[in-house]
């Protein structure tokens, strides 16, 4: 018997994908990798190993390195063909009758995803993690098997490098 | 403190993650190092990427979510093949039917068992019949014999 039940684990589905979607939309952005394939390979592969869940991280911080993982072999897979069809700017796309001042916030989150999608995966990884996931070094180390150390001068790296596209974009 | 321990503080710092007193020794010790100082304030204005990032609501993903957990379901009870739905009802329904066997055996012995009584019913009544049968005809060729020397008496 493992750390959850297979019951426990399918009522908790509902409540975990949006999170995972928002966070592999933002690691995935700017290739042509499919959000929606990736978490359903990533769920389907977690309930198969639920035996191996061992309950030392969170479930979800699990779930998330078994996505992390898929998406960064779909990068492979596709050599990661830039598709900016499909950034996140696009998918959270504006409605042409929105405000002004909502078009000018819409801009700014548009030019922030873009300097997100832009930066290499090294970096992104941490930003999505850290940021948005709200994960700790300890965990982002336990997912990726990086060093603390290493992953905050990264995280230093990784907004140096957004500031500067922003900045160059005029944000 | 040298350049990748200020750097990462300048990352702890932009995750919320330093405390005041260690935030001000930061400040103070980028006085020294020009170009960093401007990396830090740069960092440090950067917008909330959550904002840029709104968590949508399961709702949306409605479709997605059932297909996962139609899978999972399948994968828990897959479809069994025949042979084995057969022996899984077999073994379900063994001492049912083992308890079924027995007792049609018994039945059919007993029901041979009433035959066999029957049988033998009929023969002896079939005997005792024959034996009345053949006392009747006895008693018939007595009186024939009875009647004949009668006869021949009354010629004598």
């Amino acid at each position: 018997m493992g750390y959850i039940s297979r019951n426990f684990f399918e009522r908790q589905i509902p409540e975990l994908y949006p999170r995972l979607h928002r966070s592999i939309s933002a690691f995935a952005a700017g290739s042509n990798v499919d959000v929606d394939d990736v978490l359903q390979e990533t769920f389907l592969k977690a309930f198969k190993k639920i035996d191996q869940f061992d309950g030392e991280s969170a479930l979800y911080t699990w779930l998330y390195s078994i996505a992390r993982n898929i998406t960064i072999d779909e990068f492979r897979k596709r050599k990661r063909k830039p598709d900016r069809s499909n950034t996140p700017a696009d998918e959270y796309g504006i409605a042409a009758d929105e405000p002004e001042s909502n078009e000018y916030e819409q801009k700014e989150i548009d030019d922030l995803r873009n300097a997100v999608s832009e930066l290499p995966d090294l970096l992104r990884d941490i930003v999505v993690m850290k940021t948005l996931e709200g994960l700790s070094y300890d965990e982002i180390s336990e997912v990726t098997g990086v060093n603390t150390e290493t992953l905050k001068n990264r995280m230093f790296r990784a907004k140096k490098e957004l500031a500067e596209r922003l900045k160059k974009n005029g944000v | 403190m040298n350049r990748d321990e200020l750097e990462r503080k300048i990352a702890e710092a932009s995750d919320g993650d330093l405390a005041p007193a260690a935030l001000a020794e930061l400040e103070k010790e980028l006085a020294n190092w020009p170009d960093l100082k401007q990396d830090f304030a740069a960092i440090m204005n950067l917008a909330d990427l959550q904002q840029a990032y709104p968590v949508e609501d399961k709702v949306q993903f409605s479709s997605q979510i059932n297909a996962i957990q139609r899978q999972i379901r399948e994968l828990n009870h897959p479809k069994e093949e025949f042979s084995e739905l057969s022996l899984h009802i077999f073994k379900k329904y063994a001492l049912a039917a083992s308890i079924l066997i027995i007792a049609g055996s018994s039945a059919l012995f007993l029901s041979d068992n009433a035959m066999v009584n029957t049988t033998e019913a009929a023969a002896a009544e079939e005997v005792f019949v024959y034996q009345t049968e053949g006392a009747a005809s006895d008693n018939y060729m007595l009186q024939i014999e009875n009647l004949l020397l009668d006869q021949n008496s009354d010629e004598y």
